[in-house]
């Protein structure tokens, strides 16, 4: 015979294991935590820095107003990122909504709804594209996402180029009325709320994050995965287009340049806040809107901070990699797949 | 200290974050003996193997070989001590030749100034090869051009190349058939006869008790038992293993092949490329209706066919209570079918999901108010429910199914379907690598749903559980039903063989 | 346990990394600051040789003020040549300027105009593109744009007190010139190589200045248009191995890739080069002939908007047109290895393009007989003969 029985539920083991469990959940609380805890960290270190000035009445409404756009696509973008998907065509879809949008006004003859409207539906739709591409045509998400943005980047260079050589405007007093505080935070609220109802009390966001969890499983188990995943993208593509409309309005014109970069702004956001990339269950909308935060205020604090651009450059760099290496789950697969 | 045992193991503790694999394992192999281990999915036999081949390390505890104390860094390290493993999952590297993964990580044994002299390499693996009974194998062979089984043995030969005091066999004869068996039975025999030990682990409690001279039974982590030759019996390794007696049963006690006159589900001529061709057949309500035959024979794609997942070649299935034709798996779930996927851990259920999650996936569409609202205190109500009918062991339904043990995930895999309200069940082996307490559970719930007059359908590699559950039962082989028989023929597993061999 | 103590040291040193470039930018600034209180007093002995002491005290007393600069880049060579530039400036003048990096988007332009204006700055030297809604941004702080921000917004922005004015290079102008150059080098089957059309306007009209002067010249012909975003180089061997016959190309941003291109593909001898902008190279293909026309001396300016915002900030003298609200300098043009060598030396050299004691004297504040009137005079005069002349006194 071997030794003497053991127990697992002897007084002794029964601790040991609970020990371990706690120690388990506290880490993945830690995990949890890491996110916001850089938040905090960029905050204070920012409060500090800037002698408060981060938070002067002056510098708050510049903080919405920075981080307006980037807190609405990262809402919309949610949806796409909780079934594992991305898109990549966000900036320069934005862009052409806005050049879509101005065209429109200019001419005179169509009502401000219906121009934002119409506007509306052009990120709606290449998000969707993105989608198909993904769905239909079996092309890898990323490698699809990345083929349309330069089509759609090509697009909005030509008709810019065409029609307006680069730059076209409006009158920026006319549209203050939507380039208005007031307005954007009615606007967050509503768009934050919204995402949030969707994503957790609806199929949308709960199927969303299934279809992240394991896309065969969901398939066999009825979801219809297609569906779902152009539901997301359609949430996306909205969001897209109503930051969209706001920052038309903010700059009172649209250049080829309006919009770009937004797409890789995205992913920061995305991964700073501690949203899983590979999407699933983890998914978590505040971690979007907290990644998004994070990284304005980061620049914005950078800025009032009156470091060189290439100091700024690096601290966002360093940051990135520190957050992300601590919160990132790799369990959960390769970062971008 | 302890120079009468080749190793000795004291207190070994190892631990997978929450997860305790082992606790306190005190173990004592002596010259000459044949140890075979034997536990549960979960309860730390392959751990403790790993452990003494290098492939982890312990958290506590010590080991001794042969009177000295032994911490292998690597696998390697392991074999220049005497101690080969033959790993259940990891294959030969087929990219290499065949002597290259005999000798992989010790090639350097060969080389002279830095030049490998890869005729002695090629002759040294022959030799091993033809030592071990499969002459058959030649060194300079590309491994990709071996068959499974073959590859199989190379790694055998790897194990055996170092001429090893200790051989570890990690569940490996279930993925050979005669050829390999019988090399691995006679390098046991070999071994016992040249006074080394072998430790041998394996599901199969009578290859067990033909092979082995002393049993050790592990259950959670902890060594319950160690049986000699003279105590050894299936039952009592059973009761051991599961920790309470399996209660009269295993299968199906009635005889009874009857069912109710209603076809709930029926297929007309269905073919899907290369798989099956004109597959005709029907279920009924309560029925238990079986599919036999090799993994290959196109049974676990006709049941993929029939909840939709693969299109349709050629005919239709269809629900003729519903009068609706099953095109897609959303159509299926949407008529109250069920599917029970062979692959539990990456299509049945979301490993990083949570219990609660998993099992409403299907019932969400129902619980959809105006606007898509689900309500979160109904979803509570149908979790509690489901984890309340089945005993699935959770601290809560937020727990993550991956921290599950087998048994508990498939459970969890059943109980999205029971909470949806189903009645045509497709079950792809459906116990396939959970432990037998669960089985039963299993077995127990499939004759409950007979009972309640639904419709099943169990696709099974294993011939008793097939035998011993189904009403009816198709054989298949090479994508065509080649018999059918109903319960009262009471066929026996050797008649059944050549139907599907 | 190794794997573990692995992580958490690179983690502890991409932290102290972290803290380490904040502090290097913190103390850097310290740096300056002590630098720059020592330096000044170096300097402002330096200026009481070169002028009159009581300039030295009227310098002394001038209020202090920040200002943020904005520039699509601070590391491409107009924004190195600038921002040297700038740092003499601070040197000499109570001034503290912050710099800032757009990449020539809007949405950048307005976040750091706006981050700007909380943080007080007296004034802003922006890099607007054509939106007055980033001008807006500005609120009430003084503001200076540089490249033109175009007739149409001028208007929309009449009666903003804060906005001066804009400062540009005619780039049309510099297109044209180019052409010209080419022309009188004897080039007849031309290429242009230039950035997509559409991403820059001044970048576009440099192009289409060259394209009407090979338009407006029958014996010119125009072999091949490249707009390849950002490719000069490729663009350049392609012309290479597809139009054997080619004797000129103009490319419409200076780059060394360029430079280099000439010559590895066995051009020089052969085909003349134009250029706007100049590149480190540039000197070498002066020598051989190849190179027949850049330009240089940008720095100016980011400079002229300095002063036309520091008049303004002092005594409120305006010294941009209250109407057009424009200054359009003279762009310096090299076409000598001569040339090339001056500007070496006075551009981009310890001392740019104006030195102290010059821009004082175009400060109303210092030099009460300085108009707006001289102040656009001295743009339009900015050659590097003039130059050559200003520092060989």
């Amino acid at each position: 015979m071997d030794g003497k029985q053991v127990s697992r539920t002897s007084e002794e083991n029964v601790q040991i294991q609970k020990q371990l469990d706690k120690k388990a959940r506290q880490k993945e609380r830690i995990m949890n935590l890491i996110p916001y805890a850089g938040f905090v960290f960029v905050v204070v270190a920012l409060t500090i820095a800037t002698g408060g000035n981060l938070f002067s009445a002056n510098n708050l409404a510049n903080i919405l107003n920075q981080s307006f756009v980037m807190i609405i696509v990262a809402v919309g973008a949610s949806f796409v990122y909780a079934h594992g998907g991305m898109d990549f065509t966000v900036g320069a879809s934005m862009g052409l909504a806005e050049f879509v949008i101005v065209t429109m006004i200019l001419s005179d003859k169509v009502p401000l709804a219906a121009a934002l409207l119409t506007g509306v539906l052009v990120p709606v739709a290449s998000s969707v594209g993105v989608a198909c591409c993904a769905l239909y045509l079996k092309i890898p998400v990323f490698v699809g996402s990345l083929g349309l943005r330069m089509v759609l980047m090509g697009v909005l260079n030509m008709v810019m180029t065409n029609s307006a050589n680069g730059q076209l405007n409006i009158s920026y007093n006319d549209y203050r009325f939507i380039d208005n505080v007031a307005v954007k935070l009615l606007v967050l609220v509503a768009v934050i709320v919204a995402g949030y109802y969707l994503f957790e009390y609806t199929g949308i966001g709960k199927k969303a994050k299934i279809i992240g969890g394991n896309r065969t499983v969901a398939r066999e188990s009825g979801v219809n995965v297609s569906k779902y995943v152009i539901w997301g993208y359609v949430f996306l593509g909205v969001c897209v287009g109503i930051a969209g409309i706001f920052s038309l309005f903010r700059a009172a014109g649209v250049s080829n340049t309006s919009g770009s970069g937004t797409e890789f702004n995205l992913m920061t956001c995305i991964a700073l806040g501690g949203f899983p990339l590979k999407g699933g269950q983890r998914s978590r909308i505040i971690n979007a809107i907290l990644g998004a935060m994070t990284v304005c205020i980061l620049s914005n604090g950078l800025l009032l901070c009156n470091l060189d651009a290439n100091i700024i450059n690096g601290i966002k760099g360093l940051l990135f990699i520190v957050i992300v290496g601590l919160s990132y789950d790799r369990s959960s697969g390769k970062l971008v797949s | 200290m302890y120079e009468e045992n080749l190793i000795t193991a004291r207190k070994i503790c190892k631990s997978f974050g929450p997860t305790r694999a082992l606790i306190d394992v005190d173990i004592d192999i002596r010259r000459g003996e044949i140890r075979g281990l034997i536990g549960e999915n979960g309860s730390g036999k392959s751990t403790f193997s790993s452990l003494a081949a290098g492939l982890q390390k312990a958290d506590s505890g010590e080991m001794y070989l042969k009177g000295e104390p032994y911490d292998p860094k690597d696998m390697v390290d392991a074999q220049r001590h005497g101690i080969s493993m033959i790993v259940q999952e990891m294959g030969a590297i087929p990219g290499i030749t065949v002597a290259s993964n005999i000798f992989a990580g010790r090639l350097g044994e060969f080389s002279r100034f830095g030049i490998l002299n890869w005729k002695k390499i090629n002759k040294a693996a022959d030799d091993v090869l033809a030592d071990i009974g499969a002459p058959d194998i030649k060194g300079d062979m590309m491994t990709a051009t071996l068959n499974f089984e073959d590859r199989k043995i190379v790694e055998i030969a790897r194990a055996m190349s170092t001429n090893p005091d200790v051989l570890i066999i990690d569940e490996t004869t279930t993925a050979l058939a005669q050829k390999g068996r019988t090399i691995i039975y006679n390098l046991i025999r070999r071994m016992h006869e040249e006074d080394k030990a072998v430790f041998f682990i394996s599901h199969d409690l009578d290859e067990l008790m033909e092979v082995c001279n002393t049993i050790t039974v592990l259950r959670d982590g902890v060594i319950i038992d160690t049986l000699d030759q003279d105590e050894m019996s299936v039952e009592l390794m059973r009761k051991l293993m599961v920790g309470r007696e399996i209660n009269g049963e295993y299968y199906r006690a009635d005889k009874d092949g009857t069912h109710g006159d209603e076809v709930l589900l029926k297929a007309d001529r269905i073919s899907v490329r290369p798989w099956f061709e004109n597959i005709s057949l029907e279920v009924h309500a309560g029925e238990i209706l079986g599919f036999g035959g090799l993994s290959n024979s196109g049974m676990h794609e006709v049941g993929r066919a029939l909840f939709g997942i693969d299109k349709v070649l050629t005919g239709s299935v269809t629900l003729p209570r519903k009068g609706k034709e099953i095109t897609s798996p959303q159509a299926a779930v949407k008529n109250g079918m069920a599917y029970i996927p062979k692959d539990r851990d990456n299509e049945s259920i979301v490993l990083t999901g949570s219990i609660a999650n998993n099992i409403l996936v299907p019932v969400w569409d129902k619980l959809e108010k105006a606007a898509g609202f689900i309500r979160p205190d109904e979803e509570r109500k149908v979790v509690q429910e489901q984890i309340g009918k089945l005993g699935i062991k959770c601290r809560n339904g937020k727990q993550l199914v991956k921290e599950l043990s087998g048994g508990n995930k498939q459970k969890v895999a059943f109980s999205k379907w029971l909470g949806n309200d189903c009645d045509v069940f497709i079950m792809d082996c459906p116990t396939r690598g959970i432990d037998i307490g669960v089985k039963v559970d299993m077995y127990r719930l499939m004759e409950q749903l007979k009972k309640e007059g639904k419709a099943i359908i169990l696709i099974s590699e294993e011939l008793p559980e097939l035998l011993g559950m189904s009403d009816r039962v198709l054989l298949f082989k090479d994508g065509v039903i080649s018999k059918e028989f109903g319960r009262e023929e009471q066929l026996g597993e050797h008649d059944v063989i050549e139907y599907i061999i | 346990m190794k794997k573990q103590l692995k992580k958490w040291t690179a983690l502890l040193l991409c932290v102290a990394m972290v803290f380490v470039m904040a502090g290097c930018g913190n103390a850097g600034d310290g740096k300056d600051d002590g630098k720059k209180d020592g330096q000044k007093q170096e300097d402002e002995t330096k200026l009481t040789d070169t002028t009159a002491a009581d300039v030295d005290e009227t310098l002394a007393k001038a209020p202090h003020f920040n200002i943020t600069v904005m520039l699509g880049s601070f590391t491409d060579s107009q924004g190195v040549e600038t921002k040297k530039a700038l740092e003499y400036i601070e040197e000499h003048f109570n001034v503290t300027f912050n710099y800032v990096e757009t990449s020539n988007t809007t949405e950048n332009t307005i976040a750091a105009i706006e981050t700007a204006v909380a943080s007080d700055t007296d004034g802003i030297i922006g890099a607007c593109v054509k939106t007055a809604a980033c001008v807006q941004a500005a609120g009430d702080v003084p503001m200076v744009n540089q490249p033109d921000i175009g007739e149409a917004m001028t208007k929309e922005l009449a009666g903003k007190e804060n906005y001066l004015g804009s400062v540009c290079e005619d780039d049309y102008a510099q297109g044209y010139a180019a052409g010209k150059a080419l022309y009188e080098a004897g080039c007849r089957k031309v290429c242009i190589a230039r950035m997509t059309v559409g991403i820059s306007e001044s970048i576009d009209n440099r192009g289409l200045g060259f394209l009407d002067f090979v338009a407006e010249h029958d014996d010119m012909e125009l072999l091949a248009d490249n707009q390849s975003r950002g490719q000069y180089a490729d663009a350049v061997a392609t012309f290479a191995s597809a139009f054997p016959e080619m004797d000129g190309i103009f490319c419409v941003i200076a780059n060394d890739g360029v430079s280099q291109a000439m010559v590895t593909e066995g051009l020089v001898g052969s085909v003349k080069l134009a250029t706007v902008g100049y590149a480190s190279s540039d000197k070498q293909l002066l020598e051989n002939g190849t190179l027949v026309y850049c330009t240089g001396g940008k720095a100016a300016i980011t400079m002229t908007c300095f002063l036309a915002l520091y008049n303004h900030l002092l005594d409120e003298s305006g010294m941009i047109d209250g109407e057009t609200k424009l200054i359009t300098r003279n762009s310096m043009e090299i076409k000598s290895v001569e040339d090339f060598e001056a500007m070496e030396k006075y551009v981009v050299g310890d001392v740019p393009p104006y030195n102290a004691e010059e821009m004082m004297n175009m400060v109303h504040y210092f030099n009460e007989e300085f108009t707006a009137g001289d102040f656009a005079e001295i743009c339009n005069n900015y050659t590097i003969d003039d130059l050559m002349s200003r520092r060989s006194k």
